[in-house]
C-alpha cells in the first residue's frame, strides 16, 4: 500500500513543482494537523497526569509502607480494587474507558495477592503467586472480553508456565512441556481460524502478531534442541518434532486464509534456520559454514520474491 | 485510505492535468514493505558472518594485501550490482557483499597499517558507497558507516569537544530535514534520492550518540576535559530545537492573544530550565514532537520509548528521599490533570 508520501514522491518525477508549494502539501496534507496536535496534547496531558499521580502515590506509600498497619495495607488495595469495580458498572463510561478499568482491576487481583503474601509470609514461590493471579484474573478477561487484555493474560499464563517449569519438579520431559506451551499459545490462531470458518471474522493482526513471533520461535527452539542432540537422547521428542512441523504448517495454511505475509515469512525463516541446524550436525566440518551462507542467500532471495510477488497479489485483490 | 483517495488529494492539491493524473496512476510499481527489507537486511549479514567466518577458520586467505583487495572488490561489485536497476530480491546478495566488502577491508588495512586510523578510508569508502549507489539499504548503512567511523574517531583521540559539536550538528540538521521534508527533496534533486537513508541513519545516530555520550563522558570524567560545560552547550542546542518545533506548531494553531503565547512559551522554558540536566529526557521529547509533527510511525515509536527511557532516568537520577520524589510526581500529574481540564474546556469552547 502506497502512502500519501510515496504518492508526492513519485509526481515529483512527473511535474516540476516549487518548493514552497511542496512545503505547504506536506503542511496541509501530510504532517500532524491543528486537530492532531490537539488530539496529542489533550492525550499526552491525560496519561501524564494519571501517570505521575500513580506512580506518585504509589512512591509515597512504598515511603511508609512499613509503618503502615496490615489492615491498612490490605485495605488500600482491597478497596482500589472494589472502587474499580463499582467505577466499571457506572453507566456514563464510554466502554473504552471501561475496559482500562477492568484492566487495572486485574491489575490490582496481583498486587492484593503479593500484599497479602508480604504480611502473612506465607511461604509462597513465585509460581503459586502468578498462578492465584491467573486463575482469580480468568473471570475478568472473560467477562470483558477486551483483546488487549486477553494478550496480557496470555503474558501472565505463560509466566506462570515458566515458573512451574523452573520451580517445581514436573515428571514430564522438557520437551513435552515446552511443547504443551506452545499448544496453548497457539488456541488464538485455531480461534481465529475457527471464527473466519463461521462468522468470516478473524481476530486481529496486533493481537495475533507476538504470539505467533513468541510460537515461531519457541518451536525453532525446541526442533533445533531436537536436531542437534538427535531423537534418540529424549523419549518423546518425536511427538514435538511432528508437532512443531504441524504448527508451522498451519501457520502457513493460516497466512493463506487471511492473505498476511508476515506470517509465512516467519515460518519459512524457522524452518530455514532448521535446515541450516541439520546441515551443521549433517556435515560437521569448516565448509558448512560456508554451504549455511550460501543456503541463507538463496533460500531469502526466493523468500524475498515470493513475500513481494504475494503481497502485490492480495494487495491488488483487496484493493487497498 | 483508498489508494484512489489519496491520488485524488493530489490531484486536487497541485491542480493537475489529465495526462499528468494519467502517468500517476501509471506509476503502480509498489515498493517492498519495511519488513521484508528487515528480513533483507538480517539475511545479508548471517551471510556476511558465514562468509567471513568461512574464510578466517579455513585460513585460506593468509595475505593480509590480499584480504584488503577482495574487501575492495566485494565493494565495487555492490556498487555495480546497485546501480543496475535489479529487483529487491537481489538485495540479500547486495547487503551480504557490501558487509563482507568492509569486514575484509577494515581486516586487512588494520593488519597492513595498525597505527594508522581507521576511520578516514571507511568514510571514504561510505562516500563512495553514498555517491556511487542507488540501492537505498546500502546508502543507509554507508551512512551509518560515516557516523559510525566518526564517532569512533572521536572515542579514538578522547575528544569530547569533537563528540558534542558532532551531535550539535547532526540533531540540527535532523530536525530541519524532518521538518522541511518538502522544500529540501524539491531544491536538491539529489537530496531527494537519498533523504529517506540520510533521515533515517541521522536519527539513529543521534540517538545513538544522545544515549551513549552521556554516561561516556561520566566514566571518563578525568580523561574528557570541559565535559559539563560541553554537555550543556549539547542539552542547550536541544532546547533550541525543541522551541522551534514548538514555533512550528503555535503557528498552526494561530493564536491571536499574545498573553496567552507568553504565557505559552514562559512554561516551556521553565519546564526546559528543570530539565535542562537530562540529555536523554530532552532527546526524547525532541524526536516525541518533531515525529509526530512530520507524522514518521516507526520513528515516533522509538521517540515515545526514548522519552519514556529519559523520563525514568531523570526521576532516578534526582538526589532526593523517596518522600520527596513521591510529592515531586504527584504535584507534577496533577499539574499535568490541570493542564488536561483546561485543554479540554478550550476544545469544547472552540467546538461550541
Amino acid at each position: 500500500m502506497k502512502n500519501l508520501r510515496s504518492v508526492f514522491y513519485e509526481l515529483t518525477d512527473i511535474k516540476k513543482i516549487q518548493a514552497s508549494e511542496a512545503q505547504n502539501f506536506f503542511e496541509k496534507e501530510i504532517f500532524a494537523s491543528k486537530f492532531d496536535w490537539q488530539q496529542f496534547f489533550r492525550w499526552a496531558f491525560l496519561a501524564c497526569g494519571i501517570g505521575f499521580l500513580g506512580v506518585g502515590i504509589v512512591f509515597f506509600f512504598a515511603y511508609n509502607w512499613d509503618a503502615l498497619h496490615k489492615f491498612v495495607k490490605l485495605g488500600l488495595i482491597g478497596s482500589l480494587l472494589v472502587f474499580s469495580i463499582i467505577l466499571y458498572f457506572l453507566p456514563k463510561f464510554s466502554e473504552q474507558i471501561k475496559q482500562l478499568i477492568i484492566k487495572v482491576s486485574c491489575l490490582l487481583i496481583g498486587v492484593l495477592f503479593a500484599v497479602f503474601g508480604q504480611i502473612y509470609q506465607t511461604g509462597a514461590n513465585a509460581f503459586d503467586f502468578f498462578l492465584a493471579w491467573s486463575i482469580f484474573a480468568f473471570l475478568w478477561v472473560l467477562i470483558s472480553n477486551f483483546l488487549p487484555l486477553w494478550l496480557l493474560y496470555f503474558f501472565l499464563v505463560n509466566t506462570t508456565l515458566y515458573f512451574l517449569f523452573k520451580q517445581v519438579n514436573l515428571p514430564v520431559e522438557d520437551f513435552v512441556f515446552f511443547t504443551f506451551v506452545v499448544f496453548l499459545n497457539s488456541l488464538p490462531l485455531l480461534v481465529s481460524y475457527i471464527r473466519i470458518k463461521y462468522t468470516k471474522k478473524e481476530l486481529t493482526y496486533w493481537f495475533l502478531a507476538p504470539i505467533t513471533i513468541a510460537n515461531t520461535v519457541f518451536i525453532s527452539v525446541i526442533i533445533g534442541f531436537i536436531i542437534i542432540d538427535s531423537f534418540n537422547d529424549f523419549p518423546y521428542s518425536w511427538l514435538a518434532f511432528i508437532f512443531g512441523i504441524c504448527y508451522l504448517a498451519f501457520q502457513f495454511f493460516y497466512a493463506f486464509q487471511v492473505k498476511q505475509v508476515s506470517y509465512i515469512a516467519l515460518a519459512a525463516i524457522s524452518v530455514v534456520a532448521l535446515f541450516c541446524m541439520k546441515i551443521i550436525v549433517f556435515i560437521d566440518s569448516e565448509e558448512s559454514i560456508l554451504i549455511i551462507g550460501i543456503i541463507i542467500l538463496v533460500s531469502a532471495s526466493i523468500l524475498i520474491k515470493t513475500l513481494i510477488n504475494l503481497n502485490k497479489k492480495w494487495h491488488h485483490e483487496t484493493g487497498v | 485510505m483508498k489508494q484512489e483517495y489519496k491520488l485524488k488529494k493530489v490531484v486536487d492539491f497541485f491542480n493537475l492535468t489529465e495526462n499528468e493524473t494519467e502517468l500517476l496512476d501509471q506509476l503502480k510499481e509498489e515498493k517492498a514493505p519495511l519488513f521484508i527489507k528487515i528480513i533483507s537486511l538480517i539475511a545479508g549479514f548471517f551471510v556476511n558472518l558465514c562468509f567471513v567466518g568461512f574464510l578466517f577458520i579455513t585460513n585460506l586467505i593468509e595475505t593480509p594485501e590480499v584480504i584488503l583487495i577482495i574487501g575492495l572488490l566485494l565493494f565495487s561489485i555492490t556498487v555495480w550490482l546497485s546501480r543496475k536497476n535489479l529487483s529487491e530480491t537481489i538485495n540479500v546478495a547486495i547487503i551480504s557483499f557490501f558487509a563482507t566488502g568492509i569486514s575484509l577491508f577494515v581486516y586487512g588495512y588494520m593488519d597492513i597499517n595498525p597505527n594508522i586510523y581507521i576511520e578516514f578510508p571507511l568514510i571514504l569508502l561510505g562516500v563512495l558507497g553514498v555517491i556511487l549507489t542507488k540501492n537505498n539499504i546500502i546508502q543507509f548503512l554507508s551512512f551509518i558507516l560515516i557516523f559510525g567511523s566518526l564517532i569512533v574517531f572521536g572515542y579514538e583521540i578522547t575528544s569530547v569537544l569533537f563528540l558534542s559539536l558532532f551531535l550539535i550538528i547532526i540533531t540540527f540538521s535532523c530536525s530541519y530535514l524532518f521538518v522541511y521534508e518538502g522544500t529540501t527533496i524539491i531544491k536538491n534533486t539529489y537530496l531527494k534520492k537519498i533523504y529517506r537513508p540520510l533521515l533515517l541513519s541521522l536519527f539513529l545516530t543521534t540517538i545513538y550518540l544522545a544515549s551513549a555520550n552521556a554516561p561516556i563522558i561520566y566514566f571518563y570524567q578525568d580523561t574528557f576535559e570541559y565535559h559539563n560545560l560541553l554537555t550543556h552547550i549539547v542539552n542547550v542546542s536541544c532546547a533550541i530545537c525543541i522551541l522551534f518545533i514548538l514555533i512550528k506548531i503555535q503557528y498552526k494553531f494561530q493564536i491571536a492573544n499574545q498573553p496567552k503565547v507568553f504565557l505559552f512559551y514562559l512554561i516551556v522554558t521553565i519546564i526546559l530550565y528543570l530539565i535542562s540536566n537530562s540529555t536523554l529526557l530532552l532527546y526524547g521529547i525532541l524526536f516525541l514532537l518533531i515525529t509526530y509533527y512530520s507524522n514518521n510511525s516507526i520513528p515516533l515509536v522509538i521517540s515515545f520509548l526514548l522519552f519514556l527511557y529519559g523520563l525514568f532516568l531523570f526521576y532516578y537520577d534526582m538526589n532526593l528521599s523517596l518522600l520527596y520524589k513521591s510529592l515531586l510526581l504527584i504535584s507534577t500529574g496533577i499539574l499535568f490533570l490541570i493542564l488536561f481540564l483546561f485543554t479540554k474546556k478550550q476544545l469544547s469552547h472552540e467546538e461550541l
